[in-house]
């Protein structure tokens, strides 16, 4: 039996948005601790990990650790009747295969109740291995958009280079190229400081398709950690209040 | 090949796999396997292998994997283990087996197509009311065809053949008299005949089916016929006449195609003009050569039926005016009796020619004297109408009179006279005369009157003779004729005759019809021989009218009455040469013959008329001998008459052979028979060898003994054909076997396509799945399911199947949803029966899940057998049996008996370790050379450098630019960062399929819940465990966490199954919000328990970036645990954690 009630339908719409973009199917796995999702595209280039804690709900309640076969499409249409401030409760029973939504409006009475059905979802958790990584950008995640927005404007693939200097998306298109150079700004404490933490020089290449998909998340959290090693999937993570979401993506190879 | 009916079980967790996401993978090959599938399947539709169709077959699958940028490597079978030597000398005996059955269903069809044979010939000789003298020749060399041959509805010979009835009853005649088995075939070598008729890959046109024969004609179109040719012109006529309908009816319809090329090839409106007539000129054309056709079919008698108006119990006739002032009247005839039904139809498209033919010739005719109405004719005619009532009984099948005239439609010509000629038959034998006799007398006597009279009139005006004389005769003997005319109206004849008397009175209206009813011949002779001798002719009209209804006998009867026998003769040679005449130079001579003797006719013929009527009874006598001689007479000049070209000395030889005969004959003494007989006895014992008047003869009795329609048999017979092509099909299959040659030569191929190829020590499944172990392969593409046997961890199922999904199966998903791991499946094989084991007889795959989850563990085979030994032994208690399975397997399987060694060792000892090639030496893949594959296609499969280029070209091309692509910036995947397991495109979620078995479903249902259960509690130990340790010591653990899994054995986690009112307690406090850091629960525990668990949300290993955030300051030290570095043996709880 699950009961979680979340504060704002509109984390919930937020976090979708850019998950029912590589996904189609996914398990919600529900236990003690919160709710996951893991997920992988089809081409296994993109991963997306997606955690809410107990503690992120206004009211948790999972007695036994249960999967939500969830058909993304089909909760992004239920959800899109919510308000974003919505008060929303997600209750499912054991063995249920149908998961209940109400949406209590903040200043109203109102009280919407939707069904949908739950499918039986065979999937794999991904170990992730742990991973340390030489370099570590923390951005403003709405520079992060627009620096991605304006490249994938040029060409298809984006360089991310991280050194001394700062870090450096670098984008050649047929017609054109371009290069946004940001440098490490010292005051730790603004939400618009960019940190670099960094190891050793990292230099890789990225999907821009998947970079402008990931950036999505941006309205969860206004900062976003770009985490890097050579030959290593980047990581991109938008940590909010009740928990995180996480994308993990192929490099492209041999462009050096 | 692979555990029974595995596949079946597994296809819940077969993912659909799409090709394109399959690019850069290295798949290791079972081709074994392949050649057999080649060898099975790329056959012609004769059932022949292809020519190296292996080649073929390979060429195209690399061509497919090489498109799809699969790297393969080919793994061939090398020997094969002791074990499965009795899977393989099964096989063997199959093959053995088959290709014993192979030539008996060889003989089998060939039996099967001659009775068709058979059947298409009575079919054929039912469907043209021709005689066909020309299939009973005796001189017809066996390699003989002719085109009647094969459709007997070809109107080659315009002529009205014999029908071969009478000689095949006379033939049985001879039989009788001789003691001579009459299904007597000649002797023949059948295995070298066998073999001809099965080895030809073109099908013998001969012996085409039906159905062959309708799909070589559908794939003509008509355009594709020049009508003019002569070979269009051999067709049946029906065909031709559809043709050439259908070309006409084209060329009238307004064609946009047809506009355009007239505009097109028109610059002008002249041309245009020209053009328009053009089309027209064809048009006519084709009317032209319709109507030539349905002038053919007019003359073969096949009824195309144009009916324009019918009132029931009406005949509309349309009836020359007598009065001068001439004209057409359209009278109606009451005649739509039982006795005298209304013939529909029955007027031949032809009739329309003959039409104003006759009318003019109609004109000067005089009436001649009404014939005195004679009872006795009456009285025959009745009779007559009686016989054609009982045929036409019989034609429908209600009751066969004789086995002459049974179904075949061909014999109405005869049976009209048939019982007399029964009746004569025994007479002629011992000479004594009924009333049956008398009667017959009376008729011929009357025919004679009526043939007088024509005879006198002829004198009278000698002009109008010719068209006076074959009018009145057609009133007795032609409407037997017409009988076979009309094929649908049996009783049209009787009906016909029954009329006759009343029309006797007024000649002209009766003979009105009549010269419609006259075949060509008839025409042709006026043509010919009209002026010439006006005598002679009316006799040969009469003759030829006569014999061509058949009733060759009565003809021979009232001929010899009124004529000298060698009149007789001469009409009837000239007949018979008439008939035989489709050459002209023929028709010459013969008419050289009969001017000869017609110059004699005259003055016989007179006292013939004198002294008809006293001479009556003793002609009888005559008559009646001489039917017999007639009869023979007429075997003799079919014989005569059948070849095609005879030259004419042979055909006179016989015919002064029989005026020889004749003579002697008339006499009343049998003794004078026996040297005509032994004459005539050469003949027939000719004609006997004729195997298409047995084929015809078989084909009735075979239907008359089934009591089925002809069509029916042939239809039975043509299905049989089918099938035994079939069988034939399967048995040339199994009944081969695959070469060392092949195997070179397929590796021949490889080497210039530069794919790598290993030849296992033994099975090439387990090489596979070994090439996976090793990670010298992502993947294995086969379709035996023995390789998850020996381990496989990825297969791919269907790659080369265009009708299915390629299926990915990993055996971590069947171990993780079935709970079917290597072992289970082994213990799956003891049960099911596979290539080393055979398996327990009744038990399918699903009893044997049922037992697997019975019996669970691995000692699970030895629980059962135990348990099975006490039950069989009857020392079963009643704990033993408390669960429902074993009391339903118990009385299911009473009989199954289990041998003490049952479970082999053995056997799981080769799948565990099958004896394989472990060389770590990886593969290298190299483009393919295409000069060298030229050369080597153009060797073995004939191609031309054009289509070695075509196939080849655009896969190469594409691998180039793969290859480019790669060098540019390829867009890697997760797959070894995230330790996705060999192979992949398969950890997207998908839904779960499931059984369609409920029995099944419940199986797994169980197991699920047993798994979730498991996890549950194992999750709830280890959360209780690592709580308290959380988020303090993470660092260090979290590195450690991989190879310490929380120790929950399975045992203890079914122990905790219960746990569920306890979980519920804890979740309340954990609600709170107690954070907990969630413990790497691995739920590893012995083999026979489900670890992994898609179900079980606890494994979520997203403590990663957490490791970031808690440090203030990444150290320099990367751990690159990338999955690359991990230990061989996936096996799946390790692999995981």
């Amino acid at each position: 039996m699950l009961e979680a009630k979340l504060a704002e339908a509109g984390t919930l719409k937020k976090l979708l948005d850019a998950i029912k973009e590589l996904v189609t199917d996914a398990n919600f796995e529900c236990n003690e601790e919160g709710i996951n999702l893991q997920a992988m595209d089809n081409s296994h280039v993109a991963l997306v990990a997606v955690h809410l804690e107990a503690a992120g709900f206004k009211r948790y309640r999972c007695d036994r650790p249960m999967p939500l076969g969830v058909n993304l499409t089909s909760l992004t249409k239920v959800l899109k009747c919510a308000k974003d401030d919505d008060i929303t409760t997600l209750k499912a029973a054991d063995e249920a295969d149908v998961l209940n939504l109400v949406y209590e409006a903040k200043n109203s009475d109102r009280i919407a109740e939707y069904d949908m059905k739950l499918m039986d979802i065979d999937s794999d958790t991904l170990g992730i291995p742990d991973t340390e990584y030489d370099a570590r950008v923390t951005m403003p995640s709405a520079e992060f958009t627009r620096v991605v927005r304006d490249l994938s404007q040029l060409g298809e693939s984006v360089r991310i280079e991280v050194s001394k200097e700062g870090v450096r998306f670098a984008s050649e298109g047929e017609a054109a190229n371009g290069s946004v150079l940001m440098k490490q700004t010292d005051d730790d404490e603004d939400t618009q400081a960019i940190t670099i933490e960094m190891n050793q020089h990292v230099s890789l290449t990225f999907s821009l398709k998947y970079l402008v998909n990931f950036s999505k998340s941006a309205s969860l959290c206004p900062r976003v950690q770009l985490m890097m090693s050579n030959d290593v999937p980047l990581l991109v993570a938008y940590d909010f209040g009740q928990g995180y979401i996480r994308y993990y993506l192929a490099p492209k190879i041999g462009d050096d | 090949m692979g555990v029974k009916s595995l596949w079946s079980l597994l296809s819940p967790v077969g993912r659909p796999i799409m090709l394109e996401t399959m690019e850069g993978k290295s798949l290791a090959i079972d081709s074994s396997i392949w050649i057999y599938q080649f060898q099975a399947t790329m056959r012609d539709k004769d059932g022949h292998a292809l020519i190296n169709a292996h080649v073929l077959g390979f060429l195209r699958r690399i061509s497919k994997l090489l498109f799809y940028g699969i790297k393969p490597v080919f793994v061939f079978d090398g020997g094969a283990p002791t074990l499965k030597r009795s899977t393989l000398n099964e096989r063997k005996k199959k093959r053995a087996g088959a290709a014993a059955s192979h030539a008996r269903i060889a003989e089998k069809l060939l039996a099967a197509q001659m009775r068709r044979e058979a059947l298409n010939h009575a079919g054929g000789a039912q469907a043209s009311t021709k005689g066909k003298g020309k299939k009973s020749s005796a001189e017809l060399d066996d390699n003989t065809v002719y085109l009647e041959d094969i459709d007997g509805s070809v109107p080659k010979t315009p002529s009205r053949r014999i029908a071969p009835t009478p000689s095949s009853s006379s033939t049985k005649k001879k039989d009788r008299a001789h003691e001579l088995d009459r299904y007597y075939l000649p002797e023949v070598d059948l295995e070298e005949v066998v073999a001809k008729a099965t080895r030809t890959a073109v099908p013998d046109p001969r012996l085409a089916t039906e159905d062959e024969l309708r799909a070589f004609i559908e794939d003509m179109r008509p355009e594709d016929f020049d009508v003019n040719s002569p070979a269009f012109r051999e067709l049946p006529t029906e065909v031709q006449y559809e043709i050439v309908g259908d070309l006409r009816l084209k060329s009238r319809q307004t064609s946009y195609a047809r506009l355009q090329k007239m505009l097109r090839s028109a610059p002008t409106p002249l041309d245009f003009s020209k053009q328009q007539i053009k089309n027209l000129r064809q048009r006519n054309a084709l009317t032209q050569q319709l109507l030539m056709t349905t002038d053919s079919i007019g003359s073969a008698h096949i009824s195309i039926p144009v009916r324009i108006a019918s009132e029931r119990n009406k005949e509309y006739v349309l009836i020359k005016n007598e009065g001068h002032s001439g004209g057409w009247i359209l009278g109606i005839r009451d005649s739509g009796t039982r006795e005298k039904p209304i013939e529909i139809d029955h007027e031949d498209v032809k009739g329309n020619d003959k039409d104003d033919d006759s009318d003019a010739e109609m004109e000067e005719v005089e009436i001649p004297a009404p014939p005195p109405a004679d009872p006795d004719l009456r009285s025959y005619q009745r009779e007559m109408a009686l016989s054609g009532l009982a045929n036409r009984q019989t034609s429908t099948g209600l009751a066969p009179l004789s086995t002459k005239s049974s179904v075949n439609r061909k014999t109405k010509s005869i049976p009209l006279f048939e019982p007399e000629e029964d009746e004569l038959l025994p007479h002629s034998s011992l000479p004594e005369f009924d009333e049956d006799n008398d009667e017959l007398a009376f008729a011929i006597q009357a025919s004679m009157d009526g043939r007088s009279t024509i005879v006198q009139l002829s004198k009278i005006a000698p002009i109008a003779k010719p068209r006076e004389f074959s009018p009145d005769d057609d009133d007795i003997y032609a409407s037997p004729r017409r009988l076979d005319t009309v094929l649908s109206i049996a009783n049209a004849g009787p009906s016909r005759i029954q009329a006759s008397p009343s029309q006797k009175r007024n000649s002209v209206p009766t003979t009105f019809g009549k010269p419609t009813l006259l075949a060509p011949t008839s025409a042709l002779n006026i043509s010919d021989s009209d002026d010439d001798w006006e005598e002679v002719v009316p006799q040969h009209r009469v003759a030829a009218a006569l014999v061509r209804s058949s009733t060759v006998e009565i003809e021979s009867i009232s001929a010899s009455n009124v004529f000298d026998m060698t009149t007789i003769e001469v009409s009837e040679s000239t007949t018979f040469q008439k008939l035989t005449m489709a050459m002209s130079e023929e028709r010459i001579d013969s008419d050289e013959e009969v001017d000869a003797d017609g110059m004699s006719l005259p003055p016989i013929r007179s006292p013939e008329h004198v002294n008809k009527l006293p001479k009556a009874p003793a002609i009888i006598t005559d008559s009646v001998i001489d039917t017999d001689t007639a009869i023979t007479f007429t075997a003799s000049n079919q014989q005569l008459t059948r070849p095609h070209t005879p030259s004419p000395p042979p055909h006179y030889d016989g015919f002064e052979e029989a005026e020889a005969f004749f003579a002697p004959s008339r006499s009343p003494s049998p003794s004078e028979h026996i040297p005509e007989d032994s004459k005539i006895e050469s003949w027939d014992a000719a004609q006997e060898m004729d195997p298409h008047a047995e084929e015809g003869e078989f084909a009735k009795f075979m239907s008359h003994v089934k009591g089925k329609d002809l069509d029916d048999v042939r239809r039975e017979i043509d299905v049989e054909i089918e099938t035994l092509h079939q069988q034939r099909k399967a048995a040339m299959r199994d009944s081969e076997d695959i070469t060392q040659q092949m195997i070179t030569q397929i590796m021949t191929m490889l080497r210039l396509f530069g794919i790598p190829y290993i030849t296992a020590p033994m099975e090439a499944e387990a090489q596979c799945a070994e090439l996976v172990t090793l990670k010298l392969v992502d993947g294995i593409i086969t379709d035996d399911s023995d390789v998850f046997l020996f381990g496989g961890q990825r297969v791919y199922k269907n790659m080369f199947n265009q009708s299915k999904t390629v299926e990915g199966f990993a055996l971590a998903d069947l171990t993780r949803d079935l709970g079917l791991d290597q072992d289970a499946l082994i213990r799956l094989a003891y049960l099911l029966g596979s290539d080393y084991v055979e398996g327990l007889p009744g038990v399918g795959p699903v009893v044997a899940m049922e037992l697997l989850q019975e019996f669970p563990g691995k000692d699970g085979l030895y629980k059962f057998k135990d348990w099975w030994t006490k039950v069989q032994a009857g020392k079963d208690k009643g704990e033993d049996n408390k669960s429902k399975f074993r009391k339903s397997f118990k009385k299911k399987f009473k009989d199954l008996y289990l041998p003490s060694d049952w479970p082999n060792s053995a056997v799981q000892d080769a799948y565990y370790h099958p004896i394989v090639d472990s060389s770590e030496e990886p593969f290298k893949w190299g483009l393919p050379d295409l000069d060298a594959l030229r050369d080597f296609l153009n060797q073995e499969l004939g191609w031309g450098k054009a289509k070695v280029d075509e196939n080849l070209l655009p896969i190469i091309q594409k691998m180039n630019k793969r290859s480019q692509a790669m060098a540019l910036n390829k867009q890697g995947n997760l797959n070894a960062f995230l330790d996705v397991s060999a192979g992949s495109g398969t950890r997207a979620p998908r839904q779960r399929q499931a059984y369609a078995s409920k029995r099944l479903q419940r199986v797994i249902t169980d197991f699920r819940k047993n798994q979730n259960a498991g996890s549950t509690a194992s999750s709830e130990k280890s959360r209780s465990r690592s709580g308290s340790e959380s988020e303090k010591d993470s660092g260090p653990e979290k590195k450690r966490r991989k190879t310490a899994p929380t120790a929950t054995s399975s045992a203890k986690g079914t122990a905790k199954r219960s746990g569920k009112v306890a979980g519920q307690k804890r979740a309340g406090s954990s609600s709170k919000g107690k954070k907990r850091s969630k413990g790497k629960e691995d739920v590893s525990s012995d083999e026979d328990t489900f670890v992994g668990s898609g179900g079980d949300p606890d494994v979520v290993d997203i403590e990663v970036p957490l490791a970031v955030k808690l440090r203030p300051r990444p150290k320099p030290r990367p751990i690159r645990k990338v999955a690359k570095t991990n230990e061989p043996s996936p096996d799946d709880s390790e692999a995981e954690v």
